[in-house]
């Protein structure tokens, strides 16, 4: 099966791989008669410095990979590899994504706080197994909240007295502390007003050009897909459907899901869905997916081929993509 | 333009916090004719949803409310509250952002939607529920008879909504207030449900006001646009000239916060700062702590006042920000 290697195409061609994800299958309840297979068998790379970000509907299984690289999630089968070094073989995936600098930013910032602790406190919790004294480890943290624009009398204000958009740049210092090289951006601009959004967005992009800052950027939002995104990969039903460049697959989408799913973004432009990529109906069950094309109950261009067998993944246009007719399609 | 079948005039809402009133609400209005989509856009407190329960009267306990709402011609401030209570589903039906969340999880669908039929009707059994089939066919939802068997669980978040959209009009009511409906939906579903709801506007004539933060999403639906910030009016008019000639300088922050596929690799700057909070806000133009384009004439009351016929601008700088391109709309 040939893999989708979004983050070593064209312009991270150059970059070393940071996060390598190959043959990754994720399975709920495996050993039970209600198994869920999210996630089958998707390999992706990210290159330092990049920022991947993975686009698709609810129940695409973009947050199981975010979860599955963290340790949260469980893997049937491939594997996961950070800087070379396998994490998915881990006694404790959890603590080895953490070692190996992972950190993860959720969507919710309000459940990610705890209500009862002073926000210097939440900071500074990942750096309770490298720091001893408390009253370096709160230095730390003030430092950190200062980075993410927050003065330091932060520090000592309790959740509820901030702001949604000053949570989040709480949980962003949080997940800054041990000073990771990856940060998975889970939905993490998604529940926020527009101008705080925008914020958010604009800070993550000032971190990342301090340096250092890798990111995996999972969102149905396509405008801070656009506006971030180096590379994108899409996923529908468990699957990769195209992978590439940003700019390449956001202008010039050659699979038609990808195509439905930009169109659909309001915009101002004035674009709308053209009809003739319309989608029918509603993602289907990640429990039962359709054979052949997983997108062919749904696609407007399925013909015979597309129900019985699967596309392979293949290079189209500068970009990896998985469509029968995608060449005669986009000629 | 018809006659207006909503007419909001200079409403005014004061909301007791911590025994003080602090105006929600001010100065603010609004009509809608038959047949016609009006958006409301502005961040979060900015009034939009208080305007909505105005119309309803369900605002909190101890609000102040004076102006003018009248409804298909009939004064709603002075109805008795038996009276409101047939206003309410009968002449106005309301969907909200989480559709899950509003629906009983308890109840199947059907019980809910013919609970909402024979609120306002005596309707046989037999007619009761093939108004029922009827409705959800109306709103798009496949195979209706075993929907309404069904609980709210074993439905999508879209198809929810759906439920939601056929229960708001299940009396007969002319007019549709839509709170944020599509946010919690994927875009492609976001799409159906705003495609559904101009063609009930369309086909049935139904007046909807569709409240959202998404000026694209507005954009796409609506006939014309109130923008609001800080419980005013800032600017209104046709969809059209917002979108070309935006005059306020709050307008156009907001459209510089619309995602743009045609650009992508770019973090846009937004709007600095937060809405101030209800009662805070400074004498003068409430937008000038935010604004670009702030001079010391701005700490006077600035009056919404027309530009051009239909588009109302609350802007003492208005005429002479004319020039300056907002964004990059593609004609």
């Amino acid at each position: 099966m040939p893999s989708a290697r979004a983050g070593s195409l064209d312009g991270s061609a150059g970059a070393t791989t940071l996060l390598e994800i190959r043959g990754l299958t994720v399975t709920y309840g495996l050993n039970t008669r209600h198994r869920v297979r999210a996630v089958s068998d998707v390999s992706l790379q990210v290159g330092v410095g990049r920022t991947l970000a993975l686009i698709g509907e609810s129940g695409s299984g973009k947050s199981s990979i975010a979860r599955a690289i963290c340790g949260l999630a469980p893997v049937e089968a491939g594997s996961i590899w950070m800087d070379g070094h396998e994490l998915t073989t881990a006694t404790d995936r959890p603590v080895a994504a953490g070692e190996r600098g992972i950190q993860i930013v959720f969507q919710d910032p309000v459940s990610a706080l705890d209500p009862r602790w002073p926000t210097w406190r939440s900071v500074a919790e990942p750096l309770q197994r490298h720091v001893d004294s408390a009253e370096e480890r709160r230095e730390r943290a003030l430092v950190l909240l200062e980075r993410v624009g927050l003065d330091r009398s932060f520090g000592d204000r309790h959740p509820h007295q901030l702001s949604g958009g000053q949570r989040q740049r709480v949980t962003i210092a949080r997940a800054l502390a041990p000073a990771p090289r990856l940060v998975i951006l889970d939905e993490a601009v998604s529940a926020l007003d527009v101008s705080v959004r925008n914020e958010i967005l604009v800070l993550l992009d000032d971190l990342k050009k301090q340096g250092g800052l890798t990111y995996l950027l999972i969102s149905h939002d396509m405008g801070a897909v656009a506006q971030m995104a180096t590379d994108v990969a899409v996923m529908y039903l468990g699957r990769v459907v195209e992978a590439g460049e940003a700019a390449r697959v956001i202008k010039e989408p050659v699979h038609p899901y990808t195509d439905a799913l930009l169109a659909a973004v309001p915009t101002v432009s004035g674009d709308v869905i053209d009809p003739a990529f319309r989608p029918r109906g509603e993602i289907g069950d990640t429990a039962h997916p359709p054979p052949g094309c997983r997108y062919h109950p749904r696609c407007p261009l399925a013909i015979e081929r597309c129900a019985t067998e699967e596309p392979a993944m293949r290079t189209v246009h500068a970009r990896l993509t998985a469509c029968h007719r995608a060449e005669e399609t986009r000629p | 333009m018809n006659a207006a079948h909503l007419a909001v005039s200079n409403l005014r809402v004061m909301l007791a916090r911590q025994g003080r009133p602090v105006p929600v609400i001010d100065d603010l209005s609004l009509e809608i004719g038959e047949g016609e989509i009006v958006g409301m856009v502005g961040e979060s407190g900015s009034g939009k949803t208080m305007t909505a329960l105005a119309v309803l009267q369900l605002l909190p306990r101890g609000a102040e409310v004076s102006g003018s709402i009248r409804l298909e011609g009939r004064e709603l401030l002075d109805l008795p509250e038996s009276e409101m209570q047939q206003v309410r589903g009968a002449r106005v039906g309301m969907v909200f952002q989480e559709p899950v969340a509003a629906l009983n999880p308890v109840f199947t669908i059907g019980t809910q939607l013919l609970a909402a039929i024979n609120a306002h009707r005596d309707l046989s059994r037999a007619d009761a529920r093939a108004r029922a089939v009827e409705l959800l066919g109306n709103v798009g939802l496949p195979e209706p008879e075993m929907r309404l068997r069904q609980y709210p669980h074993q439905l999508s978040g879209g198809m929810c909504q759906r439920a939601m959209l056929a229960m708001a009009l299940a009396s007969g009511a002319r007019l549709l207030i839509c709170d944020e409906p599509t946010t919690s939906l994927d875009v492609t579903i976001q799409d159906e449900i705003i495609r559904l709801i101009r063609r009930l506007a369309v086909e049935s004539g139904i007046a909807v006001l569709f409240i959202s933060h998404d000026l694209g999403l507005v954009s796409r639906l609506c006939h014309r646009v109130a923008v609001v910030y800080a419980g005013q009016v800032v600017e209104a008019g046709p969809t059209s000239t917002l979108l070309r000639e935006p005059r306020h300088p709050y307008t156009r922050a907001l459209l510089r916060c619309v995602p743009n596929l045609h650009e992508v690799g770019v973090v846009h700057r937004g709007i600095p700062g937060t809405p101030p909070l209800p009662g805070s806000s400074p004498p003068g133009c409430r937008f000038r702590p935010r604004c670009e384009f702030a001079v010391d004439a701005c700490a006077a009351p600035q009056v919404l006042e027309p530009l051009a016929e239909d588009h109302l601008v609350r802007c003492g700088r208005a005429g002479e920000l004319a020039g300056q391109p907002p964004i990059a709309v593609r004609s």
